[in-house]
């Protein structure tokens, strides 16, 4: 028995110590492409792009999952962004009639001449509504028909080029459009989408610090890196624009923002021709962080999910979605495992002193690091200083994070693997 | 065994620690040296522009900016940018005979060469601002500024581009455009506002030598700068480019149509993409048709409404509304009709129509 956990264990710990390294190695290169594109990012030139007449038009269209003044705080930054002509499509799935009445309170919302036809796929429509302010916001109403037909319903009904996506947990700026345009703009043929996504300032509290820990190491690796391997993943925090044309050719959408992209990536790696998604981080678009233990259970879960969706996702290539298996699945499930048998192992005298510890230094050290190396590697990619503060506070907030937090976020990262959500 | 792995691990751990320490502690100095010159700034920035204040108001005393300029120089040369929208005339001059006074342009000139691209954007801003005076144009020597229109960086590029297009000669200008024509959209787009006061002179030469190429691209970028200057031009035989092969040509000529003096040739190309079997540059044909009041098109836009197309329809009862009492006659026609796209397009033209007119 004590041969064979023994044999277990150290499988284990060599699997954690290979696919720590590799999530080193991935954060480097997560590192360099946000050094190139710092560099390499023009200044901004806001005016010229704004009154620009070749500068194409901007739907951005937005299907809210809830109804609330939230949803409806969001539509309204969205229609105050700076951009020379955009429009805010809303598709309200279902409304009844209390939340119907509260949008067009807010909006002064009037009926609509206009009609919504197109080719996707869409919700039965029960009316168009549009502002009777000097805002151009046209708002789809629907019967209840899902996240997919509901966005399907707003790409049918945007008179744009350019569709433009902002997630549920985007925090932008105004001029956000503005600077994602110049992305497409530079190499229209083969530029077919821009993702725009950075952490945002990190909140008090621990749990925002664990947060925000999380989150850079995702956007080193899984924005960041991938975006240099052409394989570039949005989290629910991203800014998205897309040309109307690839999403009428890939069919529209069937679940969500997240499939969509995914399905576009392997639509044009299958097709052959060259094509990129821009990384765009210096564009103002920023990941809400958590700020409490529950809305950071949400959002481990949500982005989990996510990654399942990827690790299904047909086209894409085998070593990218066994790498994503590997480390986002296979990984917390060994450590989960490593700690009760090494626990256990130890009680009962099967397992010796030095493994245990080498289990502590795979899992908890090698965790730590990892963390801490995320914090130095995005100060050493952007070309400006952070507060020292700041700064020193998130670097160790890594350690209580790996002491209670990373154990449970491994049961977090196993419990919804056999869900697959979107936004 | 396991002891040793024990051993190596945490060896390997230590000298990993050592690294990310070492990454830490830059990173920290980094921030407060930042930190430190963001406060410096801060606390300078008002007075170096109080200094210049006084040097524009006529002062010659630069005694504070060399000041200023050895405890900060990286706010001195941003203080003199930041004027750079805001002074003209002898006032511009004298900031830009400034940098000579202070040595700044030559260092400019140094740096324009750095391989280290943030010194070669940044002395690039700063010999674009200064060509608008002769003197410092002189200096800077207009070698370096043709050889920056060739510079890997676009952002040097577009810098130049602009200062050339504002300041440079004819010939300068059309070495301008040719470049726009060649680059990407995004330079096309920063480049045309400052061309956009040669627009007569360009269209005249170098636009209508591009048109006539067999270049497609180019072809595509002279069209797309036209089509950004929004000015009338004399171009002639546009109705050429609406027949080109290439499909994004035809639509970027529909859109320069109304830029040039109307002609029989023009109307009859726009007509004839009425009915083309793309319906985005039949609708980009039915708006122009709209647009310049192309009365003999009427017949062909209500034969758009049978297209199928409900965007078409919509912009074509859109053109139909612009044209009274003609259109206006047919939409009322084709509000009867028993097709519902038909009838809906056209009773929503109809009925902005009658808004407009408010009965």
């Amino acid at each position: 028995m004590q041969a064979l956990v023994t044999a277990v264990l150290e499988a284990i710990v060599i699997f954690l110590f290979l696919s720590g390294a590799a999530c080193f190695a991935i954060m480097v290169q997560g590192t360099l492409v946000l050094r190139r594109l710092a560099r390499q990012s023009p200044r901004e030139d806001n005016l010229t792009l704004l009154k620009s007449r070749l500068v194409p038009a901007v739907s951005v269209i937005v299907a809210p999952q809830d109804l609330s003044a939230a949803s409806r705080a969001l539509v309204r930054l969205l229609v105050g962004l700076h951009f020379g002509d955009h429009e805010v499509v809303v598709a309200l799935d279902g409304p009844s009639d209390a939340d119907l009445a509260a949008w067009s309170e807010e909006f002064h919302l009037a009926m609509s001449l206009r009609r919504v036809a197109g080719e996707l796929p869409m919700g039965a429509v029960r009316t168009v509504l549009e502002s009777r302010d000097p805002i151009r916001l046209a708002v789809i109403v629907l019967e209840r028909s899902g996240l997919a037909l509901s966005l399907n319903a707003a790409v049918n009904a945007a008179n744009s080029p350019v569709i433009g996506l902002f997630g549920p947990e985007c925090e932008f700026e105004p001029e956000a459009l503005l600077r994602l345009i110049p992305y497409m703009l530079e190499d229209s043929q083969r530029v077919i989408a821009v993702c725009a996504v950075a952490p945002a300032e990190t909140p008090k509290g621990i749990f925002s610090q664990f947060a925000a820990l999380d989150f850079l190491r995702s956007w080193l690796s899984r924005q960041a890196a991938f975006s240099g391997w052409n394989l570039l993943m949005p989290t629910s925090g991203s800014a998205i624009l897309i040309a109307r044309e690839y999403i009428l050719k890939a069919g529209g959408f069937r679940a969500g923002v997240l499939e969509f992209f995914l399905r576009l990536h392997a639509r044009a790696r299958a097709s052959k021709r060259a094509y990129s998604v821009a990384f765009a981080p210096a564009a103002g678009c920023r990941q809400r962080t958590p700020r409490s233990l529950a809305e950071l259970h949400g959002w481990v879960a949500r982005d989990q999910r996510g990654t399942a969706r990827a690790v299904f996702t047909p086209g894409l290539p085998w070593w990218f979605r066994c790498g994503l298996v590997l480390v986002r699945f296979l990984r917390p499930l060994l450590e989960t495992f490593a700690y009760i048998l090494a626990a256990v192992g130890w009680w009962a005298g099967w397992v010796a002193t030095p493994l245990a510890l080498l289990v502590l230094l795979a899992t908890v050290g090698l965790g730590m690091f990892l963390s801490m190396a995320a914090v130095s590697f995005r100060e050493l990619a952007e070309f400006h200083g952070s507060d020292p503060v700041r700064l020193a506070k998130l670097f160790f907030a890594a350690i209580p994070e790996n002491l209670g937090f990373r154990q449970l976020r491994n049961l977090w990262l196993l419990a919804p693997w056999h869900k697959r959500v979107d936004w | 065994m396991t002891e040793a792995a024990l051993r190596v691990a945490i060896l390997l751990m230590g000298a990993y620690a050592l690294v990310i320490t070492g990454l830490f502690a830059a990173a920290l100095f980094r921030g407060w040296r930042w930190k430190r010159k963001t406060r410096l700034t801060v606390k300078l920035l008002p007075e170096i522009r109080a200094a210049l204040v006084d040097y524009l108001a006529g002062s010659d005393d630069l005694t504070q900016l060399r000041r200023f300029l050895k405890i900060s120089r990286r706010d001195v040369l941003n203080a003199i940018l930041s004027f750079q929208d805001s002074v003209a005339g002898t006032a511009r001059d004298r900031l830009c005979a400034l940098t000579l006074d202070l040595d700044l342009l030559e260092k400019w000139r140094r740096a324009f060469h750095s391989r280290d691209l943030a010194r070669r954007r940044a002395a690039t801003a700063g010999i674009a601002f200064v060509c608008a005076y002769e003197p410092c144009r002189r200096e800077v020597g207009e070698v370096l500024l043709a050889d920056a229109l060739e510079d890997p960086d676009p952002e040097v590029r577009v810098r130049v581009a602009q200062a050339l297009a504002q300041f440079g000669s004819p010939a300068e200008i059309e070495k301008v455009f040719r470049m726009a024509i060649r680059s990407n959209l995004v330079t096309r787009v920063s480049v045309a506002g400052p061309l956009r006061a040669h627009a007569l002179e360009l269209s005249r030469g170098v636009v209508t030598e591009a048109l006539q190429s067999d270049n497609a691209p180019q072809i595509l970028g002279a069209l797309e700068m036209v089509v950004a200057w929004e000015r009338a031009v004399p171009l002639v035989r546009l109705d050429q480019m609406m027949q080109h092969r290439e499909r994004a040509i035809r639509l970027l000529a529909l859109r320069a149509v109304p830029l040039v003096a109307s002609s029989r040739e023009n109307d009859s190309a726009v007509m004839q993409l009425l009915v083309d079997q793309d319906h985005e540059i039949a609708m980009a044909a039915a708006a122009v048709a709209g647009r310049l009041h192309i009365v003999a098109a009427v017949p062909l836009l209500a034969r758009c409404f049978r297209a199928g197309n409900a965007a078409l329809a919509r912009t074509a009862a859109a053109a139909l509304a612009a044209m009274p009492p003609q259109g206006w006659k047919a939409l009322e026609e084709l509000a009867a009709s028993e097709n519902p796209m038909v009838r809906s397009a056209a009773a929503e033209a109809l009925a902005h129509v009658r808004a407009a007119k408010g009965t």
